[in-house]
């Protein structure tokens, strides 16, 4: 069959950059951004903060919860420092991300190294978890630029149209949903399906732990059971 | 002004969180860490983003409460049989979309 010679020939996986691998396979996780950009944007819109630092919010504090954190604190007339300890408390788990990232090579440009770090999320570091890893860092950049300036836009625009959004009653799950097939590409393999339900049913045990430590605890401790128990096994066997 | 401060200032702690161990830690490469940083994102991220949904879903009126969470495993289900994210999540976000306006 003759290709149409107008029509740039379609590159496979393998021949585009990592950068824009990573773009492309963003997109279809844009539409939980937006949804859950929006009604954050919203939210924190209800917080007595001045309009210059509301908008600042997603640009500096790229973290959803912990700009809902920010803003109900604020609120509440906490001084910074006690801000700044919930914000830290709330996301370790970026430092157990970040950490794992720090194996994966760098690119040579000092500008691509520091933004790196910037856009480490859970969509970004679960997906170039897929990634070859040479091209990780690089791929990080593209999914971290896709999504941060989604989120970035769809705050801003949940800020200014705040009173004419409904409120979502299940934006609880959306999270959930968008990450979706990243969570079943992680959990291929019996022993990592079972330390995920090792890890939901501590997760639902843990969820009264304050500043949202459930989650990490109960992420460590699944992933030492599941260490412990293969000790157990092989020593049994 | 200063509230401007205090979101740069929380910008700039949340990207150390990130930046020092990213690109200042070197932490060792034995076997024991490979199968630990094997295993972490899977425990971390099930337990981050599965047990609000149950829990949420629980705390509504049932057929919102059941709709929520069937949307999630639906996101689950069909990534995992088509290999493709959009669909998963397209018709996750559809379901969910019902359960709101139920």
């Amino acid at each position: 069959m003759m290709q149409d010679p107008s029509r740039p020939a379609e590159k496979s996986p393998a021949e585009t950059g990592p950068f824009r691998r990573g773009v492309r396979k963003t997109l279809p996780l844009l539409i939980g951004t937006t949804l859950f950009g929006l009604g954050t944007g919203a939210a924190t819109a209800q917080a007595p903060i001045p309009e210059l630092a509301l908008f600042a919010m997603p640009v500096a504090i790229y973290a959803g919860v912990g700009q809902l954190a920010f803003a109900q604190l604020y609120t509440l007339g906490t001084p910074f420092p006690a801000i700044a300890v919930t914000l830290i408390l709330i996301n370790l788990r970026y430092i157990i991300y970040s950490a794992i990232a720090s194996v994966w090579p760098r690119p040579k440009s000092l500008l691509q190294r520091l933004l790196g770090p910037f856009l480490v999320t859970e969509t970004s570091f679960a997906l170039g978890l897929n990634e070859p890893l040479a091209d990780r860092f690089r791929f990080l950049l593209g999914v971290g630029t896709a999504l941060w300036s989604t989120w970035v836009v769809t705050c801003t625009i949940g800020t200014l149209l705040s009173s004419q959004l409904p409120p979502l009653k299940h934006g609880y799950a959306i999270p959930a949903i968008v990450l979706a097939p990243i969570l079943m590409n992680l959990m291929k393999g019996r022993q990592k399906a079972m330390l995920a339900l090792v890890a939901i049913g501590f997760g639902l045990l843990l969820s009264g732990v304050p500043y949202r430590l459930g989650p990490l605890l109960a992420g460590l401790i699944a992933v030492a059971g599941a260490l412990l128990f293969e000790r157990v096994w092989k020593a049994w066997r | 002004m200063n509230e401007f401060l205090f979101v740069l200032g929380a910008g700039i702690i949340l990207y150390a969180m990130k930046a020092v161990p990213m690109l200042v830690a070197r932490l060792p490469q034995t076997r024991l860490t490979t199968v630990i940083f094997d295993l972490l994102p899977v425990g971390l991220l099930t337990a981050l983003l599965l047990p609000p949904v149950l829990l949420g879903g629980v705390q509504q009126p049932a057929l919102e409460g059941a709709l929520a969470i069937a949307s999630v495993v639906v996101a689950l289900a069909l990534s995992a049989v088509t290999n493709r994210a959009a669909i998963g999540i397209a018709a996750g976000l559809a379901l969910l979309a019902v359960a709101e306006l139920v």
